[in-house]
């Protein structure tokens, strides 16, 4: 990364970039309030009542009509949505209706286990997908090559709900070196019961990791001055760390933080395996529940997160390659 | 190396600020896992069995059920006198109860005051017309209250049970902590909320100045655990003691945690399942048909293939263990030819088409069934539906839903099951037979004398089931998996939501 | 660097690849061999004379045996038979994405690429919204409205692809509209409709068939998912999902019946894997089209199959 993070950083300041995120980050906003505005409206279309949901089988039309009332779903729509909008104006997203609390707060417990949820699993698709797509792009085309491209897609062919249980059986109750399910306690605790979401998030992920690391390697292998340098003599090691690598890891970088904003959306399934109470369990417990302030939180929240990574990615994607301009 | 080094630099702050929860218990604590989550823990709006699983150990009600039967007896009143017209019910109380969290002594204005909080229509709890009856209550003495209603109701004590309008909270922390309440809630019964996070676990803890003795285990933990396999392994490597009321066990994981020493407590909770269907709709308004599916119903399979084998058959609309049960109902035996024979004289020579809507938790079993009718030549046709839009159409009463397999708990009186399924004015979210017995169930209602009133409903039950208004499958039973050392599970029956945690201990 | 309109015969050259490429490698043989055979077996199933996949008995959780060889599942269910059955279910989830989600997102991104820069920008947002809005809030919200059957599910597939097929034709849209050829359509008059359908839509092609032969496998794997949650095609239609869900549950008591679904998931989401790679080689959109493109559509061109192929929906 050429001078180092200083003159990146310097880079950034004077280029006019800083402007460009900016621009970047008002644009933001309109989409995010379009993804409410489309959640408000799908979630009143879809059937299903959150006061019936709440009440369950011991529902009778008077109680659901009281409950309703209690959770303000009684007034006009265009009432409740201007009042919505108007929190929001304040920053404030409202009660969930399903768990009595602040939507702010279930967020905020929710966010902490998915954000390294999302991490973990990146980094270890990373340590599984870089090294594989390297040794593919080297052996290109030879047994090799298919072998290793297979094995990276095992992860993405599997159900995750099968091997996820697979990894927990094994490694907490017949080798017992992780917690079965939790956040765990303390830094240590916590990145014990880290370690396996992380490696069932990241399997699948690895999966294209390798590939694109292995098209990008054999993209820049193919280079002139690549070729050069090889032709130059250059110790082959040198030449690949120093040039070809290098230059490789540009997209790779660029695919896994693009889908690290997947990841934020919530991982339902790892969550649920592993009992990690993030954001896609607490999406799916909000769905089922039709809490229509914490899906709305929700959509919010992860709209906000995706693209704002987006925008990122493809700011480091100009600072790494100065060839693009944006 | 200098990717090590990123990974630690990315990593750690995120790790230094996430919250952590969990980690090994200790061993006077009870762990206590379950797949769903509660929605809050005021007493009177909580419905879910996890809601009253902490329900029922925070608060205390008027009454409660004797252990291991569905017999009253007194929980805050220490007896009670009901007038012989049955309008006028009073109360004597307990001299030593204590509120949690020094709220000071529980006297008869705190009781009235929790009722007063329950009928508020500020409050809008969802139960408020539970006691639409009640006329006036009254407080005599400090430790005196008395309920006077507008009509007899042969059921109300039942409503004074630790359960939707009965848990007794106290009015002014409801009101000093508003929403906080349903999270931070203050009783008298025998554990106190320590911690909650809501949709993630709940930490009760001895509350020592409770006036049944302290409680042996210390603290209390329940939390949710979405995935079934990790319940189970977790339960295998000691982070959890127990696994609350799932029934989607299957009956080989239950087999195994058996052989592997763990213990099942199994119990009735007096909850059946049944087949309801709108009678007044084609072709379910053809009294051959409704034999015929009941002749289809083999309800040993349904036991076996969706229950884990934890149930029993069940004939009568009254659900075994409530008063006024009788198995001397006339019963349709399974018998896949005679339903085949009466779906002929019905005119279906070719069999017939019948949608049913199926409620999400019970698709298992609507998947046994509607496989037994095929084969007898009803061809089913299954809609799946989450409980928002089940519950939401069943009471928009439009006939959308006209043919499925329900359960539910209700206190053990019969009125309150019957009149939800029969009682056009009084249905609720099992309401789709579209029939009204309105009269006669008010009639029972308002009867006075035990012995009249339990005839009242046999014959009400006999003239269900030569009509087949309904089919009565099994009644299930609740399953709890467990360390060997736990004590103080039910071994019969538990008449309510929840379990009576004081009575658990180590062995 | 040949800059071309419309000419026939590429197709023909790119099956010529094709068919040099998975010659040149048994894998990619296997590969397509059980692809032929996927496709037999659904056309042929009702003649395989199987045991009745819906018929239950009390011999629940059997273990392979010679009358079950694929065992039975908590029902009594023959496993065999259903995973069979099922590869019918699975081929018209994964082609039914392809077709609707195919269509209406290349209508969509030429639409895009094609506008003015208004309705373009509006049309991009859009794209950039539907990709952002967690892939779970719109499955929930068709199949509560339509039913858990295959055309729902479809339809909710089709909400995750129909944006990337987007990005991935607006990306050549842009690339081409601009290329000399297509000014000098327009400078002859040409109308816009034969301009987007003479010279635009077979540039887009390749692209399109790359990312539909990745799209079958994300679509298969997503119902699966869908399934777990509760919200894909549900029982007693057997699908490789819905059988290895409800199967997992008894994972360790019952191995089998995870494991046969779970294989034909494998291989299946395999080959299509390795046949999009292996039609992506040989058309190599980024490359043999010969057409010039900005950096960022080339990187579209090629992150989007990738991210496809990852199964991004919703959220595993």
């Amino acid at each position: 990364m050429g001078p180092g993070p200083l003159a990146a950083l310097l880079r950034i300041a004077g280029s006019g970039v800083a402007r460009r995120l900016l621009h970047r980050l008002v644009q933001i906003l309109p989409t995010a309030f379009g993804a409410v505005v489309i959640a408000f409206v799908l979630l009143r279309v879809v059937p299903g009542d959150p006061a019936a949901a709440m009440l369950g089988v011991s529902a009778t039309p008077e109680s659901v009509q009281a409950l309703r009332a209690q959770l303000g779903l009684d007034r006009p729509l265009w009432r409740q949505f201007l009042e919505y909008v108007g929190g929001l104006a304040r920053l404030d997203l409202g009660t969930s209706l399903a768990f009595r609390a602040p939507v702010a707060q279930l967020l905020a417990q929710a966010l902490g286990p998915t954000l390294l949820l999302a991490l973990g699993g990146t980094v270890v698709s990373v340590l599984i997908g870089v090294p594989t797509g390297v040794v593919a792009a080297l052996n290109r085309g030879k047994p090799l090559d298919q072998l290793v491209s297979i094995l990276a897609l095992v992860g993405v062919s599997l159900p995750v709900f099968v091997w996820g249980v697979v990894l927990l059986v094994a490694f907490t109750l017949h080798w017992r070196i992780f917690p079965a399910s939790g956040l765990g306690e303390g830094v240590g605790g916590t990145l014990r019961a880290l370690v396996l979401p992380s490696v069932a998030t990241g399997m699948f992920l690895a999966g294209l990791v390798s590939r694109i690391t292995r098209s990008s390697v054999l993209g820049v292998l193919g280079q002139d001055y690549v070729r050069t340098a090889w032709s130059k003599g250059l110790e082959p090691l040198h030449v690949f760390r120093r040039h070809v690598l290098r230059n490789a890891l540009i997209p790779v970088v660029t695919v896994v933080g693009l889908n690290m904003g997947t990841l934020l959306g919530g991982v339902v399934v790892v969550e649920g395996i592993f009992a990690r109470p993030g954001l896609g369990r607490l999406l799916l417990d909000a769905i089922y529940a039709r809490d229509y302030p914490l899906i709305q939180g929700i959509v919010l929240v992860s709209v906000l997160l995706t693209i704002l990574l987006n925008q990122l990615v493809d700011l480091l994607y100009t600072l790494l390659d100065p060839r693009v301009t944006a | 190396m200098r990717m090590r080094v990123l990974v630690i630099t990315l990593l750690l702050p995120l790790v230094l600020g996430a919250v952590g929860f969990g980690g090994p218990a200790e061993p006077d604590t009870l762990v206590i896992v379950f797949p769903s989550h509660q929605t809050t823990l005021d007493g009177h709006f909580a419905v879910t069995t996890q809601d009253m699983l902490v329900v029922r150990n925070v608060y205390n009600a008027l009454l409660k059920y004797k252990p291991d039967t569905t017999e009253l007896t007194g929980d805050l009143a220490e007896r009670w006198e009901v007038s012989p017209d049955g309008l006028v019910y009073t109360f004597r109380l307990r001299r030593n109860v204590t509120w949690q969290k020094g709220y000071g002594r529980l006297t008869a204005q705190d009781v009235k005051a929790s009722f007063d909080r329950l009928r508020d229509p500020e409050t809008r709890s969802p139960f408020a017309g539970l006691l639409s009856m009640v006329r006036e209550i009254q407080v005599l003495d400090p430790y005196t209250i008395r309920f006077t209603l507008s009509e007899p109701y042969a059921p109300f004590l039942h409503l004074l049970t630790n359960y939707r309008v009965g848990p007794v909270v106290n009015a002014r922390a409801a009101r000093e902590r508003g929403t906080a309440f349903a999270w931070d809630p203050v009783g008298t019964g025998p554990y106190e909320v320590e911690r909650a996070i809501p949709r993630t676990e709940v930490v009760l803890r001895a509350f020592d100045q409770h006036f049944g003795g302290r409680p042996r285990i210390r603290r209390i933990i329940t939390r949710t655990v979405p995935d079934l396999n990790a319940m189970v392994v977790g339960l295998e490597n000691g982070q959890y003691h127990m696994l609350y009321s799932i029934q989607a066990l299957d009956e080989s994981v239950i087999r195994r945690l058996r052989e592997r020493g763990f213990a099942v407590a199994y119990y009735s909770r007096n909850l059946p399942r049944v087949l309801l269907m709108n009678v007044t709709k084609k072709p379910l308004d053809d009294v051959r048909v409704r034999r015929a599916i009941a002749h289809a119903i083999n309800r040993q399979q349904i036991i076996a293939l969706s229950m884990a084998g934890y149930g029993r058959p069940w004939y009568s609309p009254v659900p075994e263990g409530y008063f006024a049960a009788t198995p001397q109902v006339p019963r349709y035996e399974y018998s896949p030819e005679k339903a085949r024979q009466l779906l002929v004289e019905a005119g279906y020579r070719d069999g017939l088409e019948l949608p049913m809507q199926v409620f999400d938790v019970m698709k298992v079993t609507s998947d046994v069934i509607a496989e037994q009718l095929r084969r007898v030549g009803i061809r089913v046709q299954q809609e799946v539906l989450d409980q928002p839009t089940f519950i939401q159409r069943v009471l928009r009463r439009d006939g959308s839903i006209s043919f499925a397999v329900h359960c539910c708990v209700r206190q053990p009186d019969p009125d309150f099951y019957l009149s939800d399924i029969f009682s056009r004015s009084k249905g609720g979210a099992i309401y789709i037979s579209g029939l009204d017995l309105e009269p006669e169930l008010a009639a029972a209602r308002r009867e006075t004398n035990v012995e009249k009133r339990r005839q009242m409903y046999v014959a009400l039950q006999r003239k269900i089931m030569e009509n087949v208004w309904m089919i009565p499958l099994v009644m299930e039973f609740d399953r709890n998996v467990h360390v060997p050392n736990l004590r103080g599970l039910p071994r019969r029956v538990e008449a309510l939501w929840g379990l009576d945690l004081s009575r658990l201990s180590f062995e | 660097m040949a800059l071309r309109g419309y000419s026939g015969g590429w197709e023909a050259s790119a099956v010529r690849r094709l068919r040099r490429a998975i010659r040149g490698s048994w894998i990619l043989w296997l590969a397509s061999g059980f692809v032929v055979l996927l496709v037999g077996v659904a056309a042929l199933v009702p003649y395989l004379h199987l045991a009745d996949p819906f018929a239950q008995s009390l011999e629940r959780l059997a273990p392979p045996a010679p009358e079950h060889p694929f065992g039975t599942d908590r029902l009594g269910r023959d496993v065999l038979s259903r995973t069979v059955w099922a590869t019918r279910y699975a081929l018209a989830v994964g082609i039914g994405t392809v077709a609707v989600g195919g269509t209406v997102g290349t209508v969509w991104g030429m639409a895009a690429g094609f506008s003015g820069p208004f309705a373009q920008e509006v049309l991009s947002r859009l794209v950039d919204v539907f990709l952002a809005f967690p892939p779970l809030i719109l499955a929930m919200v068709v199949v509560t409205l339509l039913g858990n059957g295959v055309f729902p599910v479809v339809v909710a597939l089709s909400f995750g692809i129909a944006p990337r097929f987007a990005r991935v034709a607006r990306a050549v849209v842009l690339a081409v509209r601009v290329q000399s050829y297509v000014e000098a359509a327009r400078a002859i008059g040409a109308s816009s409709t034969r301009i987007l359908l003479r010279h635009i839509l077979p540039n887009t092609l390749d692209s399109l068939i790359v990312l539909g032969t990745l799209t079958v496998p994300t679509a298969i794997l997503t119902e699966a998912l869908l399934s777990f949650l509760g919200i894909g095609i549900v029982e007693p239609t057997p699908t490789w999902g819905n059988i290895a869900s409800m199967g997992q549950m008894v994972l360790r008591e019952a191995p089998w019946v995870v494991l046969f679904p779970s294989l034909a998931l494998l291989c299946t989401v395999l080959s299509f894997n390795l046949l999009g790679d292996a039609v992506r080689d040989a058309l190599d959109p980024t490359t043999s089209r010969g057409v010039w493109m900005r950096r960022t559509e080339r990187a579209e061109l090629e992150v989007e199959p990738a991210r496809l192929a990852s199964r991004r929906i919703p959220a595993g």
